[in-house]
């Protein structure tokens, strides 16, 4: 379908890209919903044009964003990424192939982690997880709140919030046992090329602690971001379905509800029709 | 809708997962702890990914992305992050299938099997439609199955399979220079 006739997926901001990643490997080409991106490199900034268009564009949380149509407000944003105590890093901008829905709906699914982080994010022997209601607050912004899974490192339950804002975002909120209040972040910014292919932009921001090293950091994030690549990529179905066609049980409330959001929505581009 | 051969009985193998197509289904084609082979579309019903990617552990298959555990009949067995319970209402896709002749045959509908057996010669896979090669070969000593609508498996039966082997080869050849 043309994505100009999916309003929500048209007026949404999204990133093309990490402003040092374009400046050194001057990529100046990309592709947003169909389209053709020029972008051009300035001193101070970088600006993108369509054709001829130029673009508004907004540099945050670490990416450049650009919309083709026109949204209510800026990009969303996160105050806590500009804490002085925080360390933030683009962990990469990769290419996959399936509908950036695709990851949006994985991201928020912790029943994965045994599986495909095993080791990581969960280990077989303790492939339980826990889930809570869903939550729309007043911005339309739908809420996945305190979901718990084993965390192999800690030996412990870890506790995740998902945010999503935008249908093709999610950024993670990992709660911080030691510091109640604060959480470690993590963004997942899907940049839809087309229907069935998008870039995955990864956006780290935690709050610093002694033993960090951040090229370690980075490896380890990128690693299960490899991972989760080689499922994204064995869908047989690369679009998401919306209702119907797949299955679910009592731990996919949360995905359930981002379905059901997208459907309120009338989000269609990347979903099955 | 057609039967199709989709594997040679003798590649399916304990504790192998072997890919295979028919038509525009992808399938999954599995030997159980029972002996049976089993034709699944590629596709699990949780969230669409292969479980041709995942593990056959032979009393059941399992997903590779949430660990979904399908019985030998396609039914869920075990969930783990619903501590193992069993979902007797979710089914894999299973195909109507059957292994006669040292070959595999798969139905999306009612599964007609037919004479056809004999030495089994490697399958071929023509980069051509199913159609014209069709046009070109006996149909006694062989069956095609349509891979999409541009290419196709040939699964011959032949006491001689070198020269029946050559003579697949050569039209395959020729065919496929045609376009
Ligand atoms: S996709 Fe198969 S178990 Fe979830
Ligand atoms: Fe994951």
């Amino acid at each position: 379908m043309d994505a100009r006739d999916d309003p929500v997926v048209w007026n949404a901001w999204y990133p093309v890209g990490a402003p040092t990643d374009i400046r050194r490997q001057h990529a100046t080409r990309t592709r947003l919903l169909g389209h053709q991106i020029d972008l051009t490199i300035h001193k101070t900034w970088i600006s993108a044009a369509c054709e001829g268009r130029p673009l508004p564009v907004t540099e945050r949380l670490g990416y450049v964003w650009t919309t083709l149509g026109r949204p209510d407000g800026p990009p969303q944003s996160l105050l806590e990424y500009y804490e002085v105590d925080r360390v933030t890093m683009n962990i990469w901008s990769t290419p996959i192939k399936c509908s950036g829905l695709r990851i949006i709906d994985n991201v928020i699914d912790n029943a994965h982690f045994p599986f495909v982080h095993p080791g990581i994010l969960g280990d077989a022997a303790h492939p339980d997880i826990i889930t809570a209601e869903p939550i729309i607050d007043e911005g339309g912004t739908l809420w996945l709140p305190s979901q718990r899974a084993w965390l192999p490192l800690t030996q412990s339950v870890a506790e995740y919030t998902y945010r999503i804002a935008d249908p093709y975002t999610v950024i993670l909120y990992i709660h911080r046992p030691q510091s109640p209040g604060r959480h470690d972040f993590l963004g997942i910014f899907a940049q839809p090329v087309d229907e069935e292919n998008f870039i995955a932009h990864k956006m780290f921001a935690w709050v610093h602690e002694n033993w960090m090293d951040e090229r370690r950091l980075k490896s380890d994030q990128q690693w299960i971001s490899v991972q989760d690549k080689y499922v994204l990529e064995r869908h047989t179905e690369k679009r998401l379905p919306l209702a119907g066609l797949e299955s679910s049980v009592s731990v996919d409330v949360g995905s359930l509800a981002y379905r059901q959001w997208l459907r309120d929505k009338g989000v269609r581009y990347g979903a099955v029709q | 809708m057609s039967t199709y051969i989709v594997a040679l009985d003798r590649e399916v193998l304990p504790e192998g997962l072997v890919r295979g197509r028919m038509d525009t289904a992808e399938l999954v084609i599995w030997r159980g702890a029972s002996g049976s082979v089993h034709v699944w579309e590629d596709r699990c019903p949780h969230r669409s990914s292969r479980l041709s990617a995942g593990r056959n552990m032979g009393a059941y298959l399992e997903d590779p992305y949430h660990g979904w555990r399908f019985a030998e009949d396609g039914t869920v067995i075990h969930v783990p992050a619903e501590g193992g319970k069993g979902h007797p209402e979710i089914s894999a896709h299973v195909l109507a299938s059957a292994v006669t002749g040292g070959f595999v045959w798969a139905s999306a509908g009612v599964l007609e099997t037919g004479d056809f057996a004999g030495p089994p010669l490697r399958p071929l896979h023509f980069g051509v439609s199913a159609n014209r090669v069709a046009a070109e070969l006996d149909p006694t000593k062989t069956r095609i199955t349509p891979w999409g609508a541009a290419a196709c498996m040939v699964y011959g039966i032949d006491p001689d399979a070198m020269a029946a082997h050559r003579m697949l080869t050569a039209l395959r050849r020729r065919l496929e220079a045609a376009g």
